[in-house]
């Protein structure tokens, strides 16, 4: 099952480093914000259900293509990959500009589901597969 | 060696990605979570690991493994067991 959809972001004055450009580790700080848009914004999962539910991380890469700066507002299109044969599911983002021709950066994330306890969930949970078909 | 358990090794290697394994090379009572030490025992697979075998035998047998099956992940001969009794 896949699907796509867009977040916006403004880099803070704080992400920027020395060199005047947003800090290596700043992006994977926006892939997670884009993860939580997804979550709560456009899939709506409650508190309750994102309380009960981890997506700990267990692989994750960015490529930097060109450097974010302060002043601009950036798009990041995210690319949601959940398959009930594979044992992880995949976010895959790309980092552009609002008018979405220049690409500054890709990246992915790989997730795998626990419950609160930290005990490993062996599937992806219905709710959530039940949220994505409504999209 | 049967061809089921062929057959589940061989998903097993390939999920994992032990591209330079066969399966006449596979201690199939190694304990799957125990570390490849010095004497190599062990498999040393992880819990998302796990996943992937889970994944697999779904895929491969349409078979829903719980958290009441947990105990088939000792080592591969547990698992294939496991598949011979649900198929």
């Amino acid at each position: 099952m896949h699907f796509s959809f867009k977040y916006s972001f403004k880099p803070r004055f704080s992400d920027i480093d020395k060199y005047g450009i947003a800090h290596h580790s700043k992006y994977f700080c926006w892939f997670e914000d884009a993860r939580y848009y997804l979550l709560e914004s456009i899939l709506q999962i409650s508190k309750e259900n994102l309380l009960q539910l981890y997506a700990p991380i267990i692989s994750l890469k960015a490529d930097y293509k060109k450097s974010i700066v302060f002043e601009n507002t950036y798009v990041i299109l995210v690319k949601v990959i959940i398959d009930k044969f594979k044992a992880a599911s995949k976010f895959e983002y790309q980092i552009m500009d609002l008018n979405e021709e220049i690409l500054f950066a890709t990246g992915y994330t790989e997730h795998v589901f626990t419950k609160s306890t930290g005990e490993l969930l062996l599937e992806t949970p219905d709710f959530l597969y039940d949220k994505i078909k409504l999209i | 060696m049967s061809d089921l358990k062929r057959e589940v090794c061989e998903m097993i290697l390939n999920r994992l990605g032990f591209d330079d394994l066969t399966t006449e090379e596979v201690d199939f009572n190694a304990p799957l979570f125990a570390a490849q030490d010095k004497e190599e025992k062990g498999l040393g697979l992880d819990s998302v690991d796990t996943l992937e075998i889970v994944a697999g035998i779904r895929q491969n047998y349409n078979i829903r493994i719980t958290e009441n099956d947990m105990h088939i992940f000792q080592n591969i001969n547990t698992i294939v067991e496991f598949v011979s009794n649900k198929i």
